[in-house]
């Protein structure tokens, strides 16, 4: 192996795959370093890829030229676009995924990059000179120097497993925790937190009658995530539908005394979008029964994933809680749930380029981060390798604004916001929503690609045509008058509200439930049905999104006014003392920034505008 | 909690000779101040720590070392005091030089002047009281009526910021909803409940009415009822004016046309507050531009006032013609017309101001009628209403009449796009809406508990 690279990449999740990917492709000479080469790309989770605003992440990554999607496609066995009763903006694919196909895949795509280099071994040690990274060493005491690294580790720094009073050490299910590089980053002086995240029970596939169970079809045709799937290959399948029962919650409240998390056992916060089905027994005790989703872990792979009854009980009772399931009741448990517990950084210690603010040329990258989620993991490691890399090319950094994507959303969230548990993205995180659209993210976002030699030339075309066409019809709507006569009887027909004369078909589009399909025929509009749901999204949210457009403009006037790096915020006089102490700690980078920091009111962000105008004035003078 | 700000010093009594004076001192370093300048009555050190709301009698001491004063040092320990700093309130005496030698010293040993307002400010900054509370300190400080400190006191006890922050919990509950049938609709969320929603929305709108509908009397409350008096020249406006003051504000002549600019004052009648403007006389065709300017001023003062005091001379044999014009174009349900002069003979015609009109006759010079005036003021003002209303309701000030009636505005938006089942995704837009006024109205930060409420509500994850 060489001795020196010009990226590393420590970890061979969804955050390492696609750091080291993005890197090698913008032309570095890129090392990535894993536990086990075999685990690179793997789902210890669900098998599925996307859902509500985590689908918006992966078209982003997408249309920046990202991996997850296309990889998605490539091993997707079951294609849904959520929401699809509200509008546009809400709607989000998900994929389900074979999880052997997915990992196999990523890793051949990894493999077969140019001037990528995968090695297995553990590094046991980050080399840091005059606060700054300069290399690693491996356990075998082998040292191997870079630019920059990207640490990606995952769930295993000091991992601790728990399913009832057991306890492994591990980051996953049969592999061993990165100990000794936990200890050596919190000698480098980075702040550490606990995080607690759990599974639920894998059970065999063949000890399960699902035709007694309801199944839930994917969409027909299946829809891809990327630009660059002609169509899905895979054979498409259902996943089933089950219910816990009233039996299930009386085998939890007998042995809560049995769990780790109610025992105390466990010291770590997890997720409360994702809580164990004890916490749900207990907390919502007055529902009588919880989803139980159930996922196939691949076409051919013999376990069904039980997605809604993470648990850390012991062995025996989740044994009983399958019993009492219907269509569960003779499944044999393939792997018991557990929960597990883990160090992370917390992400304020990041510049939003996810490099370390005391350690440079160390950027952070997924669930080290106090994150949940391929996802989100996939899209800090593509933003901390692309940021690696610039930063090695003496490049200005890329740093996605909240108004831009929902990668912006994410990267300012970490790093302004409190992590008290996983982070995962939502769609109510993104305040800008209505602009931030799954449709829409290759306008916003592809020409940025375009501009790292991620996308070629001829995607980015498709795209300015795409949008070229649609101004086309939405200037033609905008023109044209409502058919009064003819429409006044269809409009009758579809329930619609009549359209008095000299209405412009764009006035009438605008009103609920009204589609470009009720037009087209009607006004004999000559457009694609492909674009509709483009041209409805510009026009019903036309007045949303100019209004959003102000807000942009503040948003942006206070982005633009940065906080100088060595800014004294624990000298400000007049700052409420709560909004002194997040200041502090979290050092926000610009007033933008420091107005996000829960705790911090408008009357704060005054005094600070104030406090940093006299700085940027006594500097300039 | 501890705060790191600077500690802050000022004369917290009005300036000027009194029997005793208060100086408030507020910072993490009040009690390191306290142990530098205050001894025992013994001249010796007090022993231990200061103690949390105890009363400390002692000699106040200068960095030189001598005795400046014998003064009372009431301790209060962060965060249960006032600005949720440490504090310490010095009670000395009130001459001018003691509290400027108190002042020095406090300056030399670690506190630095406070800013007008500053104490107050840190309160609000150190989550002791919100913006609506804040304000009702300054109220508090001004008010000069008993209705004004009525109202304020209501307001300072958080009686207003408790029905906005119930408006805002409301709020954020239907927003929460929304938020969770957007984003977790695989999880067993119900679906937006739409009579729910609108009952929430139909909740909050009377609520919003009854805070709003007090805003008519907010200005009256604070500033007062504008009371005009305009009339011909010369005929007694500026007497009256200062009869009805109590001070001899306005230059009082034979020369008609004396009174060039509107003079102001404020007097305070049975609680309620009036500002009487004086102004000077209608009069066509004046030589003096500078007094023009002060009759256009007068007619401008008129039409906004809420009552206008329209004086006659009553010595006066006729009324001019375009006093006659004016007097008919006034409305008659704001305006009070005063036969002034009383005292030297009533020589008018009864007949020639229109009936409908209250009429007084008085004499500002005797006295005479000038209750009488001061009752139809209040009854003209319509300040029963006011009296009644500022015992036992909020009255809104300015800022928080805009704000909330722009909230009930958006609210009838929401449920508009309730009621016509439009995306919730625009639903979400339109309930922020109605949510960030009331954040401003209060300061505080709701939205930031929206995950919170979401996650308390559902059961959510699968």
């Amino acid at each position: 192996m060489d001795r020196r690279f010009d990226i590393i990449v420590i970890g061979g999740g969804h955050a390492g795959c696609e750091a080291a990917l993005a890197a090698a492709r913008m032309g570095m000479h890129a090392l990535l370093s894993t536990l086990r080469r075999d685990r690179i790309g793997h789902m210890p989770c669900n098998p599925a890829v996307g859902g509500l605003a985590k689908g918006h992440l992966v078209k982003e990554l997408d249309a920046l030229g990202g991996e997850i999607g296309r990889a998605t496609d490539r091993a997707g066995i079951q294609f849904r676009m959520l929401n699809r009763a509200k509008g546009p903006a809400v709607w989000s694919p998900r994929a389900q995924v074979d999880k052997v196909i997915y990992s196999r895949i990523m890793r051949e795509t990894l493999e077969a990059q140019p001037g990528l280099t995968i090695v297995e071994g553990e590094i046991v040690d980050l080399i840091v000179n005059q606060g700054a990274f300069v290399g690693v060493r491996f356990a075998s005491g082998e040292i191997v120097n870079a630019g920059a690294c990207v640490l990606t580790t995952g769930t295993f720094l000091r991992g601790l497993m728990h399913t009832g009073d057991r306890r492994t050490d591990g980051g996953r299910e049969g592999e061993p925790p990165a100990a000794t590089l936990s200890e050596s980053l919190r000698s480098l002086g980075l702040r550490m937190g606990r995080l607690k995240t759990g599974t639920p029970p894998r059970v065999f596939r063949d000890s399960v009658d699902l035709s007694r169970i309801d199944p839930q079809p994917g969409d027909d045709p299946p829809a891809p995530f990327s630009y660059r799937t002609a169509r899905i290959e895979l054979p498409q399948v259902p996943c089933h539908l089950t219910y816990t029962s009233e039996a299930t919650h009386e085998v939890i409240r007998r042995n809560l005394h049995r769990s780790p998390l109610y025992g105390g056992a466990i010291e770590g916060i997890g997720p409360r979008y994702c809580p164990s089905i004890e916490d749900k027994v207990v907390r919502f005790a007055d529902k009588d029964r919880h989803q139980v989703f159930i996922e196939p872990e691949g076409l051919d792979h013999p376990e069904l994933y039980l997605n809604g009854i993470s648990t850390s009980l012991p062995v025996d009772v989740q044994l009983e809680i399958l019993s009492s399931i219907p269509g569960l009741e003779s499944a044999r448990m393939a792997r018991p749930g557990y929960a597990v517990e883990y160090d992370f950084f917390p992400p304020d210690q990041l510049h939003r380029t996810m490099e370390s603010k005391c350690i440079e040329r160390l950027y952070f990258a997924g669930q080290v981060n106090g994150t949940s989620g391929y996802e989100e993991a996939a899209a800090q490691g593509f933003l901390a390798g692309v940021n690696a890399v610039l930063k090695i090319q003496g490049e200005a950094p890329f740093v996605p604004r909240r108004n831009e994507a929902y990668l912006g959303v994410l990267v300012d969230d970490l790093t302004t916001k409190e992590i008290d548990e996983p982070y995962r993205m939502f769609t109510s995180r993104a305040e800008f929503r209505l602009v931030l659209r799954q449709d829409n993210a290759d306008e916003r976002l592809m020409a940025t690609g375009h501009r790292f030699g991620l996308v070629p030339e001829r995607a980015l075309a498709t795209v300015r045509e795409r949008v070229r066409r649609v101004d086309e019809v939405v200037d033609a709507l905008g023109r044209r008058g409502f058919p009064a006569r003819e429409g006044a009887a269809r409009f009758d027909e579809w329930g619609l509200e009549p359209v008095r004369h000299g209405t412009t078909l764009r006035d009438v589009l605008r009103r609920p439930g009204v589609r470009l399909a009720h037009l087209r025929d009607l006004a004999g509009l000559d457009c694609a049905p492909s674009l509709d749901d483009a041209v409805e999204c510009r026009v019903k949210y036309e007045g949303y999104i100019d209004r959003q457009a102000r807000d942009v403009q503040a948003l942006s006037d206070l982005e633009a006014r940065r906080i100088p790096p060595d800014f004294a915020f624990e000298a400000l006089a007049g700052l409420s003392t709560e909004a002194r102490e997040k200041l502090r700690i979290k050092r926000p980078e610009t007033l933008g920034q420091a107005s996000r920091i829960a705790g911090v009111r408008a009357s704060d962000l005054s005094i600070l505008a104030v406090h940093v105008e006299r700085a940027r004035r006594t500097h300039a003078g | 909690m501890h705060s790191t700000t600077d500690t802050i010093a000022a004369l917290s009594t009005a300036p000027g000779e009194a029997g005793i004076a208060v100086i408030r001192v507020s910072g993490p370093e009040a009690l390191g101040v306290l142990d530098r300048v205050l001894r025992t009555p013994a001249d010796r050190r007090f022993e231990g720590d200061w103690e949390h709301r105890r009363l400390y009698h002692g000699g106040f001491f200068d960095p030189a070392g001598e005795r400046v004063d014998d003064v009372m040092a009431a301790v209060m320990r962060a965060p249960d005091s006032y600005t949720g700093d440490d504090v310490v309130e010095i009670s000395c005496h009130g001459g001018s030089a003691v509290v400027a030698r108190i002042l020095e010293t406090l300056f030399a040993s670690g506190a630095r002047p406070a800013q007008p307002g500053e104490f107050t400010q840190r309160a609000f900054l150190n989550g002791k009281m919100d913006l609506i509370q804040a304000e009702a300190v300054a109220d508090m400080i001004h008010a000069r009526t008993e209705l004004q400190r009525v109202v304020a006191e209501r307001q300072l006890r958080g009686a207003l910021s408790r029905r906005i922050d119930a408006l805002a919990d409301d709020m954020m509950t239907l927003l929460a909803v929304v938020e969770a049938n957007i984003d977790f609709i695989e999880e067993g969320i119900d679906a937006l409940d739409v009579p729910a929603a609108l009952a929430t929305i139909a909740r909050q709108r009377p609520e919003l009415d009854d805070l709003l509908s007090t805003s008519s009397l907010s200005r009256p409350l604070r500033e007062g009822y504008r009371v005009v008096i305009a009339g011909p020249v010369n005929a007694g406006k500026s007497s009256l004016f200062n009869r009805l003051t109590g001070e001899p504000h306005a230059i009082v002549t034979e020369i008609p046309g004396t009174t060039r600019d509107v003079l102001r004052e404020t007097v305070v009648i049975e609680g309620v507050p009036f500002i009487l403007h004086d102004t000077a006389g209608l009069r066509d065709g004046t030589p003096d531009r500078v007094e023009a300017i002060g009759i256009g001023r007068a007619v401008d003062a008129a039409e906004s006032a809420d009552v206008v005091v329209f004086v006659l001379d009553a010595s006066e044999r006729a009324l001019a013609g375009d006093v006659r014009e004016a007097l008919a174009r006034l409305d008659a349900s704001r305006t009070l017309v005063v036969w002034n002069k009383v005292d030297r003979g009533e020589d008018v015609d009864a007949g020639a101001a229109p009936r409908d009109i209250a009429h007084v006759r008085a004499s500002a010079v005797t006295g005479q009628g000038v209750d009488e005036i001061r009752r139809e003021l209040l009854r003209l003002a319509g300040s029963e209403v006011l009296a009644r209303t500022a015992r036992d309701r909020a009255i809104l000030n300015a800022r928080l009449v805009t704000l909330l009636a722009d909230a009930r505005a958006r609210l009838d938006t929401l449920g508009q796009a309730v009621e016509s089942r439009e995306p919730l995704e625009l639903l979400a837009v339109q309930a922020r809406d109605v949510l960030s006024l009331y954040e401003e109205a209060t300061g505080r930060r709701y939205h930031d508990g929206l995950l919170d409420v979401i996650f308390s509500r559902f059961c959510i994850g699968k």
